[in-house]
């Protein structure tokens, strides 16, 4: 995960332990939706998903590029922790 | 009420029969005319009806949907009230507010009703950057606050919002350049079946939380508190988006209620009409004809 702007300056090094904690309850739930039996599993798994939410940053009034959240996600996390797989 | 779906219908309507009035015009394109609007107001109620049919449907998930998520707000609000956080009076450092709408119209005045609340603000306010949830907000505060977006969801809010979305929604904020002194989620509570008001969630930064007066309390080590914040954040969002859909789908039933109405009301002025006119134009042939045969009986 990247770090946050919003942290204190005392942990500022701390890379690893910066706010995990969203993506360590999506790689737990994900694999919790996982072992569930079949029936279950597949309207779990609807839920777990966040595929065609798209985005776009903003600068100076003007929308640029619009690219899928899951991927800048999975992007994101790769980036900076090699420790937790993207999928 | 009139939706906006009925509006142009009706408008066209007017026009109609002000012409249908018009003395001496040949009756029969008139009745044509009046035929084929009848046709257009039904085909727009049966629009409206299948609308509304589904809203109602969709609207018992959401709305227990909503209830549900509300525990995960109140609940990860506890902390906050129990260690009495309060925002941050921060200078020069600016709010981050989040806008939940959706990407759906044909709603009422969800939309527009947030869009209003977010202007009203930043006319009073200082400066703050605007995230955007859904596209028909984007439409709405691009055109008059789009120097302060800095970034924008679409496609959030087709079904029941889900953990995983607000979650991933949550990181990307979270990811944001910026130095925030805190992040508001504005979204519409759903108040009863016909109301619903903008309301504005806090989500505390970490000086704000490490601030609140209580918090000792918790023995919460400073390390883990980024992980506090982002997950209170994505308990909020879920529950905000949570409550916006319920709020929208409630409001488009609403409104499509009223659209196949007054699209009923229409039909049944129109029904009238064109029966009246059928009838004149009848009577209109038949006395033709029988001065026609009475002229060539008396030759």
């Amino acid at each position: 995960m990247k770090p946050t702007r919003y942290r204190t300056r005392e942990n500022e090094h701390d890379e690893q332990e910066q706010g995990c904690y969203n993506r360590y309850i999506a790689v737990a739930s994900r694999a919790l939706r996982r072992s569930l039996k079949e029936d279950k599993r597949i309207l779990a798994e609807r839920r777990g998903e966040s595929a065609d939410i798209k985005f776009a940053k903003w600068s100076n009034g003007k929308a640029g590029e619009t690219t899928t959240l899951s991927s800048a996600n999975a992007a994101a996390a790769a980036e900076n922790a090699t420790s937790v797989p993207s999928s | 009420m009139l939706s906006r779906a009925a509006r142009p219908a009706l408008r066209a309507g007017a026009a109609v029969s002000s012409r249908a009035a018009a003395p001496g015009a040949a009756t029969f394109a008139t009745l044509r005319e009046i035929e084929t609007r009848l046709k257009s107001i039904r085909n727009i109620e049966k629009i409206t009806n299948t609308m509304k049919i589904v809203a109602s449907t969709k609207l018992n998930r959401a709305q227990r949907a909503m209830t549900e998520s509300r525990g995960y707000g109140a609940t990860s609000n506890e902390v906050f009230t129990n260690a009495e956080t309060k925002p941050l009076e921060a200078e020069g450092k600016k709010k981050l507010v989040v806008v939940c709408s959706s990407d759906k119209g044909l709603c009422g005045g969800v939309h527009s009703g947030l869009a209003r609340f977010i202007r009203r603000r930043s006319a009073t306010e200082p400066e703050f950057d605007i995230v955007i949830i859904g596209e028909k907000a984007k439409a709405q505060l691009s055109r008059t606050n789009s120097k302060d977006i800095v970034l924008n969801f679409s496609g959030v809010g087709k079904d029941i919002p889900t953990f995983a979305e607000a979650s991933a929604i949550a990181d990307q904020i979270t990811q944001l350049k910026g130095d925030y002194a805190s992040v508001e989620i504005v979204y519409n509570k759903f108040i009863n079946a016909t109301s619903y008001e903008p309301t504005v969630i806090e989500a505390f930064s970490e000086e704000a939380i490490l601030a609140s007066p209580n918090f000792s309390a918790f023995e919460v080590d400073e390390e883990v508190l980024p992980n506090l914040r982002e997950y209170a954040l994505a308990n909020s969002l879920y529950h905000a988006l949570c409550e916006g859909h319920a709020c929208e789908i409630s409001a488009r039933r609403n409104a499509m209620d009223n659209a196949s109405k007054n699209a009923g009301e229409m039909i049944s002025k129109y029904q009238i009409l064109f029966n009246r006119t059928r009838q004149a134009v009848i009577t209109g042939e038949l006395v033709e004809i029988i001065t026609g045969a009475t002229a060539s009986a008396d030759m």
